[in-house]
Parts: structure tokens; sequence; C-alpha cells
């Protein structure tokens, strides 16, 4: 078989073995906390308490609970700070970091400060009288950042207060709160890894940290929300064709095979007040799209409704030379999902002998041995469809070899000289591109800021 | 000369200083691509929702069938929706008020701003029907009262008065009001509040995603030179210009 076209059969193995991975590391995370288990693939450890070694010592004490600090003895001199930093550096990977202090006691000062420091801070000094770390201090409401005076920024406070200190990655800033309202924002001029920190510094002070495992005082989420409306009004200046998302809707119904979509799709865009005119510049890629939908649309649909069969009887008279050869990666995602339909509707004796043939010869493939083995692990449950390997039963299995022999009809267009363009509809390669973008512009700025997830947005 | 060999080494040396830009080649684009995992489902979700908020009521029932994709809300509502739609983008405003308190009488009520929209959308209607005594009458005993307790609603609404006021209406400084946009105006933010109303985004996804795009792009262009996508309806990678 042509090379060319094994380019997409293995492409769509790949989709498949992307969803395997998925399934045994949700299988695997069954203690998973979060709501948002499959986006948040990109985990990044934060802080979850007070660093005990390196802290400064005989100036603050830190409490087994590791959230609590206090400063023991009397202070003797100004730069006997007790200055604690967080376990962890804050993470970069999201919109937002945040962390809260509660001021249990402001002792006989109240010169506590909330803040971040990067890693070599000194652990004597207040967060923001060195340079790379910054400070909100208690006692006198000054920002401090770096060597010199601290700056006018907010109010003071004191024992019974709620404090927090935050990241705004997308607007590049500190930003620092007060029960729960935001006092201040400044600049953040610095890079690397940052440390969130607090500092007692005269008798009896006593702070507690909370690094999110109870509720923050303020409310981050519509924090958050506000940040990314801010950034949606910047996006919505920017205007589009109006049309465009009208031809990226066609072309996508056109590029999968949904013909009675498009039909009345292209009905309805004719009748709106006013018409939309499609497509009428590109007419030839138009008819490249629109090459064999017809087919393709039967053939998805034997496919989503498991008769496999019969969608290899269709392919074998309608385009033989993409099943001609029965050791391509296009065969063996057909025999897999005959397999899968087998023990779908429970002819389980029936699906080992069709396996014992079939897989035989795809298990010398190296390259699909463990999709091999997921197919064979569905005999082993009584219910296999909550098992590990239980996605191979749900409706996107199908999905992936439906749209697997949709790009490979595609490709037997013979005005298409590369079987690659095949692969996805322009929707895809959108959004594709936007991904993409959004991590290339992370990786340039040090990791810091949020991914795109579509799925998020849905 | 040797001076300006040297002032012209020296401008290399400055430009090359000032585009510290990255320069990623289309191979090593491409890679990054192909890492990237869009989910079918996902751009199924996206498709259904911009025939759901469109309106595309028969093709989105088409589209559940032929996807599996399950629409975000329910397809008997988009058809009412239309209704009301249409009704205003062919000037059936009276019909169209009552339609949307046929749907939700609360929608009205609570949107003073919209409901005057669709009265001034009626006043304009009886103005373009050359329907003067009526037009007078209905802009004094529903508009008028409306004014009073809005400034913007009376301006609005002096605006659309004048439109009484001129021989040649369409080459009038107002003339605007009577062109079809402003019933597509109308039109969407009827649309668009009966949406709300039903606790679904007024704004279909994709066009603010296709925004999105361009925007990251433009963004990253400040960093990076790379294969961007500067015609969005054919997707096509071009080579990065340095």
């Amino acid at each position: 078989m042509a090379q060319e076209n094994d380019v997409i059969g293995l492409h769509f193995l790949e989709l498949w073995r992307f969803n395997s991975k998925a399934a045994a590391a949700a299988a695997t995370a069954t203690t998973s906390t979060s709501s948002s288990s499959k986006e948040d693939a990109e985990f990044e450890e934060e802080p979850t308490e007070l660093d005990t070694f390196n802290s400064s010592g005989m100036f603050s004490v830190v409490l087994s609970d590791k959230l609590s600090v206090q400063y023991p003895t009397v202070n003797l001199h100004g730069h006997d700070v007790g200055v604690v930093q967080a376990n962890k550096p804050a993470p970069l990977k999201r919109l937002v970091y945040y962390f809260e202090i509660f001021v249990k006691n402001a002792g006989a000062k109240g010169q506590i400060a909330i803040g971040f420091t990067a890693s070599g801070f000194k652990m004597r000094r207040q967060p923001g009288w060195e340079s790379n770390s910054y400070g909100y201090h208690g006692d006198d409401g000054l920002l401090y950042r770096g060597p010199g005076k601290g700056e006018t920024f907010g109010p003071t406070y004191t024992t019974g207060d709620t404090v927090g200190g935050g990241i705004n990655y997308s607007a590049q800033e500190f930003f620092f709160t007060k029960n729960g309202k935001v006092v201040g924002t400044v600049a953040k001029d610095v890079k690397g890894p940052l440390f969130p920190t607090v500092a007692v510094h005269s008798q009896n002070e006593e702070v507690t940290v909370n690094f999110g495992k109870d509720p923050f005082v303020f409310d981050l989420k519509a924090f958050e929300a506000e940040e990314r409306r801010k950034q949606q009004m910047t996006i919505d200046k920017i205007s589009i064709s109006q049309n465009a998302s009208y031809e990226i809707i066609r072309s996508y119904l056109q590029y999968y095979g949904y013909e009675e979509t498009l039909k009345q799709f292209d009905m309805a865009s004719r009748s709106t007040v006013p018409p939309i005119a499609l497509g009428q510049e590109n007419g030839s890629s138009d008819t490249e799209i629109t090459y064999a939908m017809n087919h393709r649309k039967t053939l998805r649909q034997l496919i989503r409704s498991g008769e496999i069969d019969d969608a290899f009887d269709k392919l074998r008279m309608w385009y033989p030379q993409i099943v001609q050869d029965n050791k391509s990666a296009m065969c063996f995602l057909l025999h897999c999902q005959k397999f899968i339909e087998l023990v779908r509707i429970g002819k389980l004796e029936e699906a080992v002998v069709f396996g014992r043939t079939e897989f035989e010869k795809f298990y010398r493939l190296t390259e699909v041995d463990d999709l091999v083995k997921d197919c064979a692990a569905l005999l082993a449950y009584e219910q296999p469809l909550k098992s590990s390997v239980g996605y191979l039963l749900e409706d996107s299995q199908r999905e992936i070899v439906a749209d697997a022999v949709n790009s490979m009809i595609l490709s037997t267009n013979p005005n298409i000289a590369d079987a690659r363009v095949c692969l996805h509809s322009c929707l895809e390669r959108l959004l594709r591109q936007l991904t993409a973008c959004f991590l290339e512009k992370r990786s340039l700025n040090g990791d810091q800021g949020e991914a795109f997830y579509l799925g998020r947005l849905l | 000369m040797s001076l300006l060999w040297f002032v012209l080494g020296q401008l290399a040396e400055i430009e090359s200083m000032g585009s510290s830009k990255k320069i990623i080649t289309k191979e090593e684009w491409e890679k990054k691509l192909n890492d990237v995992k869009i989910r079918k489902e996902d751009m199924n979700k996206l498709v259904m929702n911009f025939l759901v908020t469109e309106g595309y009521v028969d093709a989105a029932e088409k589209f559940r069938k032929e996807s599996g994709t399950e629409p975000d809300i329910d397809l008997a509502t988009i058809t009412d929706r239309m209704a009301v739609k249409k009704a205003v983008q062919c000037g059936n405003v009276e019909d169209a008020i009552e339609k949307v308190n046929d749907l939700n009488p609360e929608i009205l009520d609570t949107n003073p701003q919209l409901f005057f929209h669709l009265q001034q959308q009626r006043l304009i209607e009886l103005i373009r029907n050359g329907k003067v005594a009526e037009a007078l009458e209905f802009a004094q005993e529903e508009l008028a009262p409306r004014g009073e307790e809005n400034q913007s609603f009376l301006e609005e609404l002096e605006r659309t008065v004048s439109l009484l006021a001129f021989e040649d209406v369409n080459n009038c400084p107002v003339a605007e009001l009577l062109d079809i946009s402003q019933r597509l105006k109308t039109a969407s933010e009827v649309n668009a509040a009966i949406l709300t109303s039903q606790s679904h985004e007024k704004d279909p996804k994709l066009p603010s995603l296709l925004k999105m795009l361009i925007w990251a792009q433009n963004q990253l262009d400040e960093k990076a030179a790379y294969p961007r996508i500067n015609d969005i309806s054919t997707a096509t990678l071009e080579d990065p210009g340095v």
C-alpha cells in the first residue's frame, strides 16, 4: 500500500492512543479532587505549607501545622526579622496565583508583611527590603520593592485582618487584598520563581497562612472572571469578516461529510436577511471538499451504528484501494472496531475467534501492540464499560474510525497531491494554530500564564 | 568610504540587536501543531453552538443526528426565537412583540431599552408605510411617556419623529433609520434578549475564537517569526516572514 495513505491511518492510531492514555490516566487518578481533570494535564506543584528548613531560625517559629508563624523573642535589632517562605514557588501556568494570611495577633508593633520573594532571599529581611522582593507591610500600609523607601499603597492591617497577595500573570503585576478587597497593584518586573512570603517582626506577632486549603476571603473566581473579561474586550475589538464563521462551519460540514446538515444549513443561509454569500471566490476548493460526500456520509452512518461488516463491504466496492492492504493501519482500525462491536453486543465467543485470526497478524507490528492489548483486555471484564478500556466502547472510538475512513476517502481524490491535507478540517487547523500560539507565547514569557483549552470554553 | 562602511556595520549591528525575535521554521511549527490535540467532540460542540445560537434549527436537528452532538438548548425554543427575529426583519413589529410576550412576558418587562427599541422600530415602520397620522399618534401616546423617563430614549424619539419632517426621507440626515440595517439591529437585539432569558449566551463562540486567533498571532508576532495563518477561511500556513 502506498506509504502516503498510511500517514492518515497512523494519524488516527495516534488519536486512539491519545484516548487510551487519557483513559489510563483517569483510571489511576482515583483520588482526583478537582473537577477539571482532563484539561489540567499540565500539573504544577504549588505551595501547600511553610518552609521549615529555610527560615530565619530563632526569629520566627513555624508552628506544627506548618501554616502558622510566631515571633517569639523581644526584637533587638532592625535586622531580626522573622521571615518564612512557602515550601514551593508560586505556580506559573495559570492566570492568577493567590494566597492569604490571617493576622491572629499583631503583637507589639504589628510589623507584619506579606509578599513575594525570589529563591535566594536573605532570611533576616522583610520582603520588599531587598531587590527581587515585594512586600505589603501591615504597620504602615506601604508597598516595598527593593532597597529604598516604601510607596503609598494601601491601608494598614492588624489583628483580625485577612490580607492576600497575588500574581496576575496576564497583567504582569502583583496585587494585594485586605479583607477581601483589592487594595492595590504593582508592576511585576522580576523574572524567575517567586515564593509566597510572610514576615513577623515584633513580640507576639502571629499569622496563619492559607494556601487555598480553606476558602479565601477574597473572591478569586470573580477576579479571574473579570481578568478574562478584560482580555475578551480587547479581543472583541478585532473585526473579522462576517462570513468567516459561516464559511468555516460550512467547510467543517463538508469535510466530515455531514451532508444532511449541510443541505439544511445552505438552505437556511440562502433565506437569511441579508443573504449570506458563500464560497464564491474559492469555488475550486469547494468541489474538492464535497468530493465523495455521499459515500463518506453513508460510511460514517454505518460505522457510527456499529455496522462494520457493511462498512467494509462498501469500502471494497467503492474504494478497494483503501482496504486492499490487510495490514494497513486503516484495516487495523476497522478490524479492531469490528472486535469492539462484537464485545458490545455480548458475542464474546465470536469476538475471541475473530480476534485470534485478526490480531495475530497485527500483533507482530510492534507499533500497535498496546492498542491490541487494550482491545483484548475488553474480554477480561464482566462490565467492560466500567474498566480502564471502557473508552473503547464509547462513541468517540467509533468516531475515530469513521473520521479515519472519511480522511482516507478524501485522499483518494486525484486532485489531492499530499494526503496530509486530508487530516484536518479548516476549523481544526485554526484551533490548532490558536492553541500553539498560546503555548508558544507562554513559553517565550517564562512559562507564565494560562494555556488555551477549547474544552474550558464549551 | 571607510566611514560609510563603519556606519553601515554599526547599523547592521543595531538592527540585529533589535530583531531578537525567535525564528520558528515551518517544520518546527508543524511539529508543535501536531502536538496539539483538539477533540472532535469539542469541535462538534462548537459547531452545534453556532447553529443553535444563529438559529439554524433544521441544520441543528440534522447535526444532532449525523454527529451525535446534543444541543445545549431545547431546539423547539429556536423556532419561536427565529419567528420573532423574522417578524422584526420583515417589519412586523407588533407581531414580534406579541410573540416575545407569548414566549416569556418577563423579557420585555425587565428590558425597557429593548422594549423602547421595538416601539421605535414600530414607529419607523409606520412612517415607512406613509401612515403619518397613525405614526404621530403612536409617537405621542406610546413613545413620548417613555422618553420622559429616559433622556436617551427622548433623543432617539426626536430623531425618529424627524423622519416626518422631510419630503425625501431617503436622502435626509436620519435616512439610516429606514435602512434594512436598522431592522437587523433591532432583530438581533431581540434575539440576544431571548437567548439571555433562556440562560444561553447571546453570541456564538466561533467568531470570538477566530478573533482570539488573530489576537494570539499578533501577540506572538512581537516575540517570534513563525508560520501564520493569514487567510482564516482557508487556514493555510504561510512561510514565516523574518
